[in-house]
């Protein structure tokens, strides 16, 4: 019942809304905000669930009657390209409707248009961009940008912590892709696996779009690592993780960061993804507002799931728009309110340290079991009914 | 060592199958007609999903069929439809510029090939993401001490095996070949003979498109994840095998799709790092070649010819 009257409230709000902007023609007041992510290519599944959320931030805006215009978003894609990624930087800088951006689930995406967003004096908040150099290098330059997620180099210190000092791994193999994500994975990892006494067995990269890694894992197969870190994301991930089973190494655990929290590696690799383990940011189950959040999404009837990032892309949301609600729909303006905002949103409270880089940090630990993503702490895993390989 | 060497091997031979049956579709095409045609790695990945769909169907409306059969049902379809397209494609892309400067048909070709791949991607359901290929093959296989060899391995090289035997016949035996093959020598001559030259380009690239299109569906079976942009790669790869093989000598593509892999493989195992530049590996072989040796190792008709 509940629900029906939610829909129909917003059946008719939207219905009035319409009407509303129908009658009203042109002079209603109207502020963009602009949405940037892979809407398509091969993190298209990433880019659609953050876009999705990221709508559903806005259409609950304009529902709340806080604002006293129509907020509403500008999606743009980037294609994991960081020339159409700039396009379409260049395409919502030059709206001047449009108040302030989110943007990007690639870094080297992020590194494009950063400068483009910076010339314009037009804030950036990155929703799921996880490069370091993002705010070390760019944020503490720039004012202008500022990332709701955290880095990179936290989920691998997470990773190698619960790796080594919980579950005591010890002997390591690290395949990584030979992007700048790739590398920056090997980098960290490998920081976190050796200040621990961890041993790495070997390192090698491959590139995206490679599809045959038997080679490869018949040589690691020789130096019999307990544990394969693969650096990269969901379609390498998951025809790694396929060609694993084949070449018979099942007894080496797989593992990963958030470049493989996808549904979609579960749904490629089939029943070889069981017994994976990866980190992801945020923690959301903890959150209170969470199940509200995914009755909401799920209400909405987008036709893609929320993938990974949705969280963020939603959070990066309520960070502009509580911002545009302290000063209003100044470019200029908004820059400064956001890097200094103090905002409760889903995963917690957002504020923002000299590099814009947020002070929240948690983190999820999830494994494969029967082809989903299950938090560690529920899963047959650590209740000992199944046993990770070793 | 020598057990790694050994599943080595057999890694570059089970990856040689698949260049060598898309390099034959390329020497086929050159020997016809003088043209590259650039979009055969796009028939390859378009018969991988083609395969994939048609197993798909196969699987959920008919789920108590030996599954022999299925498979071989999915595969004719895949080859007979990239067959036709094959065919579609020359009509369109290749044929209306016999005449032109020799550059044209790079150029129609590589454009035939950008459609095929965007559209797989925007009218395939959730194109853009990597797909399954359905896991149709029994798992496990033969264990020889340590040496594994699974099903779909065995599979994969007792078909290459028979298609190999197949194209011998088809080219050294019968009529169908030896007019191929007259046309190849001489274009010109093949017409004012009779034979109907614009029937059997259509064959060639009928039967060309298709041993594409068995190379991608064993691509599925193989790695059983795949993405409308992974046949540009494949395509050149083929490419290459065919010239380092000796662009129109069948049994010279064969070779040089085994080299090909032979070399990719070696130098992910071997070289330290390797796995990242193994394609620069395989592309030196190829550059070293077209040096030392422009017309390939079985490639002497060609100088002959010119």
């Amino acid at each position: 019942m509940k629900r029906r009257g939610f829909v129909m409230f917003l059946v008719v709000f939207l219905l009035t809304f319409s009407l509303l902007a129908f009658a009203g023609g042109q002079k209603e007041k109207v502020v963009k905000i602009a949405f940037i992510g892979p809407l398509t290519g091969p993190n298209a599944a990433q880019g659609m669930g953050a876009r999705n959320s990221f709508e559903l931030a806005i259409r609950q805006a304009n529902a709340s009657g806080e604002f006293p215009y129509k907020i509403e978003m500008l999606a743009l894609d980037d294609a994991s390209d960081p020339a159409v990624g700039a396009n379409a930087a260049n395409k919502a800088v030059s709206d001047p409707q449009v108040v302030a951006a989110a943007g990007h689930w690639n870094s080297p995406v992020a590194r494009a248009t950063i400068p483009i967003f910076h010339e314009n004096g037009v804030a950036l908040v990155i929703w799921g961009a996880i490069g370091v150099d993002l705010t070390d290098k760019y944020g503490k330059m720039y004012p202008e940008i500022t990332r709701v997620c955290p880095k990179l180099d936290a989920e691998n210190e997470f990773l190698a912590d619960w790796l080594l000092t919980k579950q005591g791994y010890k002997t390591f193999y690290i395949i990584h892709d030979t992007s700048s994500y790739g590398k920056d994975c090997l980098t960290f990892m490998k920081i976190g696996i050796e200040k621990r006494g961890g041993k790495i067995l070997g390192i090698d990269g491959v590139n995206v779009g490679e599809k045959d890694f038997m080679p490869l894992l018949t040589k690691v197969k020789e130096k019999n690592p307990q544990v394969l870190y693969y650096g990269g994301v969901v379609t390498e991930a998951a025809l790694l993780r396929v060609q694993i089973v084949k070449a018979g190494l099942t007894n080496m655990l797989y593992t990963g960061i958030s470049g493989l929290a996808d549904q979609k590696f579960n749904e490629v690799a089939g029943s070889a993804a069981e017994g994976t383990v990866i980190v992801k940011p945020g923690d959301p189950k903890e959150v209170k507002g969470w199940p509200a959040f995914v009755k909401a999404y799920k209400d909405a009837k987008f036709n893609e799931p929320m993938g990974a990032y949705g969280q963020y892309a939603y959070d990066a949301a309520g960070v502009i728009l509580a911002a545009l609600k302290k000063v209003g729909p100044d470019r200029k303006k908004l820059v400064s309110a956001i890097r200094n905002i103090k905002y409760k949103g889903l995963l917690g409270t957002y504020t923002f340290d000299d590099t814009g880089q947020t002070t929240l940090v948690s983190m999820t630990l999830l494994v494969s079991q029967d082809g989903k993503w299950v938090k560690w702490e529920d899963s047959e895993y650590a209740s000992g009914k199944r046993k990770l390989p070793r | 060592m020598f057990l790694t060497f050994l599943l080595q091997l057999k890694n570059s031979i089970m990856l040689g199958c698949q260049y060598s049956l898309i390099a034959i579709g390329f020497t086929l095409f050159f020997g016809i007609l003088n043209v590259v045609v650039f979009c055969h790695g796009d028939f390859y990945i378009f018969a991988t999903f083609a395969g994939a769909t048609f197993l798909l169907i196969f699987l959920n409306l008919l789920p108590g069929i030996v599954s022999v059969i299925l498979i071989a049902v999915a595969l004719f379809i895949a080859m007979v439809l990239t067959g036709f397209l094959g065919v579609v494609v020359e009509k369109v892309t290749i044929k209306p510029f016999r005449k032109s400067n020799p550059i044209i048909p790079i150029l129609s070709t590589l454009s035939a090939g950008t459609i095929i791949e965007q559209l797989l991607k925007i009218f395939y359901p959730a194109g853009s993401n990597p797909q399954i290929f359905p896991n149709i093959i029994p798992a496990g296989g033969i264990n020889i001490g340590e040496f594994l060899f699974g099903t779909n391995e065995i599979v994969i090289l007792l078909f290459t095996i028979v298609i190999f035997i197949f194209m011998y016949f088809l080219i050294k035996k019968t009529k169908i070949g030896s007019n191929i093959v007259a046309i190849s020598q001489d274009f010109e001559a093949a017409s004012m003979v009779g034979i109907n030259v614009d029937r059997y380009v259509s064959i060639t690239f009928f039967i060309g498109a298709s041993l594409a299109a068995i190379a991608g569906f064993m691509n599925g079976i193989y790695y059983t994840v795949f993405r409308y942009d992974m046949g540009a790669m494949a395509g050149i790869k083929g490419f290459s095998a065919s010239v380092v093989g000796g662009l129109g000598s069948v049994f010279g593509a064969v070779i040089g799709g085994f080299l090909m892999a032979f070399v990719e493989t070696f130098a992910a195992a071997y070289i330290p790092g390797g796995s990242a530049i193994r394609d620069v590996f395989s592309f030196v072989v190829v550059l070293l070649f077209l040096i030392f040796r422009p017309s390939g190792i079985l490639g002497e008709k060609i100088i002959d010819k010119v």
